[in-house]
């Protein structure tokens, strides 16, 4: 049947034969399946398979949550990573201190500016989003009502062994 | 105009009538007390034991003691594996202890109480948003246990099994699922005592008076009213309300506005911030069955964090506007 579908594409079919086939195509998902496949397939060999598939492509990655957890298996690797991770984590300490250190006045919360498009952010080490994400957490844990359920054991969230450290 | 407005108005009366009939029809009222049986359970009991959390393929050991006593509940978080940390929760105010950084986080919120206080019509008002009803008897750590199944009525909330002791209502496992039955994360109990005699020290913090050098990072929480600052929802997820609102010092950013929405179970947090400086790029992310969802809006960042599937965080982060004095 495959040949049948690329001689349809192709426009090779004689009129009865394409009425068939059509039919076939209509009534038959994974025929149809095929049909795109190629179509995707022609598309790419002729350089155009570009905007709308590209776009379909990164529109599905970015709806995939980024999961905040390595695995534990890898070592060496994640021990540099580890390694990465204290370091920014000694980094954002000092920060913190050179922060305390300065005077402390209260802020209102400054008002937007005119709506500029956001800038395409630029790839960060893990690291540092995981710290942040962890004060995030920490932030909101007191004020879930699970908690009112599960007691300090919520907690466990934001002291996570992967959570940065 | 006024003689259309009424019977639609009518109509969603009718309508609300219908579902919570509805609702009340299909959860198990026992089902409901046995909630409310644990949350009560939280609040009096004194224990210590071991549990096991799971998520993202990760297990993690920690230990947990409860104390109460004539000044009030206490409350240790150890881990076991890895890193030594600690959280410390006592009254009004948490402290986390980092010793890798050498860093303590102290969240303290004056007038907020460790535990809300959870009302019989609250659990009611739940069976709106969940199915609620007791499943069958089995042994947890030892202890024989009464299953508590909650399962959403939408999208917009994650499912839970919940496995509670059949004597005190103790809550000794919780397992969260997402839409296609999976399980996000869950904390089981392997070893527990409830009451008896627990030490005083062993809800003191290990690493306080060791004479090293601690960082010190307040939150410094207070009540605002974010609306001031012209900061408001447009909508909310069906069930999901503002429980409170306040500003905070984040990651060393003072002035960040944090919103907090509940159904009752679940909760999501909305934090707003200048976004100079942020380091997380825009997008989802998951840790378990904790969703965060970050935007931009204007040179704010929005970053919505909850117990929820990604649906619901990136709904709330879609709704956040801000309007000008």
């Amino acid at each position: 049947m495959n040949e049948r579908i690329s001689a349809l594409m192709d426009g090779e079919l004689d009129q009865s034969e394409l009425g068939h086939n059509l039919k076939r195509l209509a009534s038959d998902h994974e025929l149809r399946n095929t049909w795109e496949t190629y179509h995707l397939i022609g598309d790419a060999l002729r350089g155009h398979a570009g905007q709308g598939y590209a776009a379909k492509v990164e529109a599905r990655l970015a709806d995939e949550p980024m999961v905040l957890a390595p695995k534990r298996e890898h070592s060496s690797a994640q021990r540099a990573g580890w390694l990465g991770m204290s370091m920014a984590a000694g980094l954002a300490a000092v920060v913190l201190v050179a922060w305390m250190a300065l005077p402390q006045t209260k802020q209102e919360l400054p008002p937007p500016v005119a709506t500029a498009p956001a800038s395409t952010p630029a790839k960060v080490p893990a690291t540092a989003v995981a710290a942040e994400v962890e004060d995030y957490v920490l932030a909101h844990q007191s004020f879930s009502p699970s908690g009112a359920m599960q007691g300090v054991a919520t907690y466990v969230r934001t002291v996570s062994d992967e959570g940065g450290r | 105009m006024s003689a259309i407005r009424l019977p639609r108005q009518l109509l969603v009366l009718v309508a609300a009538l219908l579902v919570s009939h509805w609702a009340e029809a299909q959860s198990d009222p026992a089902a409901r007390q046995w909630l409310q049986r644990i949350y009560s359970a939280t609040q009096k009991l004194s224990y210590t034991g071991t549990f096991v959390y799971y998520h993202d393929d990760q297990v993690e050991t920690s230990r947990i003691t409860r104390l109460v006593d004539a000044s009030g509940p206490v409350e240790k978080l150890e881990a076991l594996d890895g890193v030594p940390r600690e959280v410390i929760r006592k009254g009004d105010e948490v402290v986390c202890y980092l010793p890798s950084t050498m860093t303590m986080k102290v969240d303290k919120l004056a007038g907020r109480k460790s535990f809300p206080a959870i009302l019989p019509e609250q659990i009611n008002g739940l069976s709106e948003y969940y199915v609620i009803r007791r499943g069958g008897v089995e042994r947890v750590a030892g202890f024989p246990c009464q299953i508590i199944v909650l399962n959403p009525r939408d999208g917009m909330r994650y499912g839970h099994k919940l496995w509670a002791d059949l004597h005190t209502g103790m809550l000794l496992r919780a397992k969260t699922f997402n839409e296609r039955n999976e399980v996000m994360e869950s904390f089981t109990f392997t070893q527990l005592q409830i009451g008896g005699n627990i030490e005083r020290d062993r809800v003191r913090p290990q690493f306080a008076g060791k004479g090293r050098e601690w960082h010190v990072e307040n939150s410094g929480a207070e009540l605002a009213n974010l609306a001031d600052a012209g900061w408001t929802l447009r909508a909310q997820p069906p069930g999901f309300r503002k429980i409170t609102e306040m500003t905070r010092t984040l990651g060393g950013k003072p002035g960040v506005g944090h919103m907090v929405l509940s159904d009752g179970l679940a909760a999501m947090s909305v934090f707003i911030q200048s976004s100079a400086g942020s380091s997380a790029p825009p997008g989802l992310s998951r840790q378990g069955a904790i969703s965060i969802y970050t935007r931009d809006l204007g040179n704010h960042r929005i970053t919505v964090v909850g117990e929820t599937p990604a649906e619901s965080v990136r709904f709330i982060a879609n709704a956040i506007e801000h309007r000008g004095p």
